[in-house]
């Protein structure tokens, strides 16, 4: 019966968006709502347990609003200042057929910038400029959560790899080895899933050309990257190897001309690529620097149902790294940008306020969404919803838990959003299971991280993001129609691998 | 009133202030403001659902 009620407030927010055809922000206060109903009602949390998780939720929902708002923000000032058009003028440029184009954009440009900020930032960044090159919003939005997504168990310079370690408990990089086995299939099918996006199944058998050997040299670059213990760097080289060796196999097949002028206004090519590279310096800079000890986090008590569901007390929740967060970077790269078009003369007080007033428009309906979204997975979360949830289904499955492992790493980021809390839900309790079926905990661990990373599209969040950058607000359902089905793919492809490793050929990558 | 509760400024500062009476609630601690801001919190999300 518990398991019932915990299962509500996901089917409402599914019924809502995808049956009722609501808006996010309505599917989300009807959502928490429910899940409110639900944890005091049926899961014994008191008023002061609300207070907690739904404190929780609001402090995580500011946490991922600072980049929203700094991402609308630095994407504005590109846009309102020109240096947008000089970017897509110079790709089409380089890269004069289309599909190559939005194959290389969504699935390994977006993969790299995933590797060095991620938390949105590529979905912010290249939706628009896919849209500015021609290709169709809908479209856009979908490539590039699909195409993003395998590099988010690696990206943001690892958090969500440290995150599986510290709730496993496991060593670092025995899981990182079983989770670049993991992702290359992930890869694969993003890839593969993005070209579908593009044009059906014509596109994929195209696309094989360029996605089996981007992906073998990824794969091979990252299992490299982990043996050399570079953990931060994992995705952001893979996805720079995997960009490189799309790019020549392009320049062999289609040997284009040589590029003899780049195009520019009053912008060169390199002042309009300046925030980007600014964000990459800053990202790379900040951690070497070890500026750790500025920042702003929140801190909550211990709790415990009255049905004895604990929840430990948190020191530093929703910790906000002023050198460190992709927030901060965001503006600062923004800031820098803003200086040099003074600086050559471009700049005026009026395009600045357009931007104001865009970023705001923007932003404040996809905020007032996030507060509730994020709330109900921790009153879920907190209640103890969530657990009952996973622990009802791995007594159902028994012996082939391991083919359906990889739904848990998708429902944690679709509840979520984030690859990172995803492993906090289901992390443990994935090695949990692991081991009671005497099977593999590192490679069960590494399936989980992945398969997250795999069902970060269906993030409401991550979504959100999408429908701000693209102009499709109040149509979030239509992306989740697109993403849906290649997200489930992935996951069951990902649980046949798990299964095949763990249950057929009983596979030890831990040692 | 059904104009300014439909407003996402308006929502979106009522979310910040919530956020701010639960956070000084559970630090305090000040059950009372925790309760209060839990049913702000609830009539936010009922209005939201409902207009």
């Amino acid at each position: 019966m518990l398991t019932i009620f915990s299962l509500l407030p996901l089917v409402t927010l599914l019924v809502s968006l995808l049956i009722l055809k609501q808006s996010a922000s309505k599917s989300g206060a009807m959502s928490i709502l429910v899940a409110i109903v639900c944890a005091y009602a049926v899961f014994g949390m008191d008023v002061h347990g609300l207070s907690i998780a739904i404190g929780k939720g609001l402090s995580l929902a500011i946490y991922v609003l600072l980049i929203i708002w700094s991402a609308v923000f630095l994407y504005h000032v590109v846009h309102e200042f020109g240096a947008i058009d000089v970017i897509n003028r110079n790709i089409v440029l380089f890269i004069k057929d289309p599909f190559v184009q939005f194959l290389l954009l969504s699935w390994l440009f977006a993969s790299i910038l995933q590797g060095i900020s991620g938390f949105g930032v590529p979905v912010i960044i290249v939706v628009p400029i896919l849209i500015q090159l021609g290709f169709d919003p809908l479209k856009s939005v979908a490539a590039v959560l699909l195409g993003h997504s395998w590099a988010v168990s690696f990206g943001s310079m690892g958090s969500s790899y440290f995150t599986i370690t510290l709730v496993t408990g496991l060593d670092q990089q025995r899981i990182g080895y079983a989770m670049v086995v993991f992702d290359c299939i992930a890869m694969l099918m993003t890839g593969l899933a993005v070209a579908y996006v593009y044009g059906g199944f014509s596109s994929v058998r195209k696309a094989l050309f360029y996605v089996i050997p981007s992906t073998a040299v990824t794969t091979a670059v990252m299992m490299l990257v982990v043996h050399l213990d570079l953990v931060s760097l994992v995705a952001l080289m893979g996805a720079l190897s995997g960009f490189l060796t799309m790019y020549l196999l392009y320049r062999l097949r289609e040997k284009p001309e040589r590029v003899e002028k780049l195009y520019r206004s009053e912008l060169s090519f390199a002042d309009a690529l300046l925030p980007y590279g600014v964000i990459i310096v800053l990202s790379l800079l900040f951690p070497v620097l070890r500026l750790d000890r500025f920042f702003l986090s929140f801190s909550f008590p211990e709790y415990t149902t009255s049905l004895g569901h604990f929840v430990q007390a948190e020191g530093a929740y929703a910790k906000i790294k002023w050198f460190g967060h992709p927030g901060p970077i965001s503006l600062l790269a923004a800031f820098i940008a803003l200086m040099r078009y003074r600086q050559i003369g471009i700049y005026s007080k009026d395009k600045l306020d357009t931007v104001k007033t865009q970023t705001v428009r923007k932003s404040i309906g996809t905020s007032v969404t996030l507060f509730f979204l994020i709330s109900m997975a921790l009153v879920m979360m907190d209640s103890g919803m969530t657990a009952e949830l996973a622990t009802s289904v791995a007594m159902l499955t028994g012996g082939v838990f391991p083919l359906l492992a990889p739904y848990f790493g998708v429902l944690g980021s679709f509840i979520t959003g984030s690859n990172t809390n995803s492993n906090v839900i289901f992390g443990e309790f994935q090695v949990s299971v692991a081991e009671s079926l005497g099977v593999d905990p590192y490679i069960m661990a590494a399936l989980q991280s992945i398969a997250g990373s795999a069902g970060v599209p269906l993030g409401p969040t991550n979504i959100l993001m999408g429908a701000s950058a693209s102009g499709l607000a109040g149509n979030e359902s239509g992306i989740y129609a697109k993403v849906l089905k290649p997200v489930l793919l992935t996951a069951a492809v990902l649980g046949v691998a798990n299964y095949l490793m763990l249950s057929i050929w009983h596979m030890h990558i831990g040692g | 009133m059904r104009k300014l509760l439909s407003n996402q400024k308006v929502i979106f500062g009522l979310v910040l202030a919530v956020f701010l009476a639960l956070y000084a609630s559970v630090t305090i601690p000040a059950p009372q403001l925790g309760f209060a801001g839990v049913i702000a919190f609830v009539s936010i999300a009922l209005t939201q659902a409902l207009l």
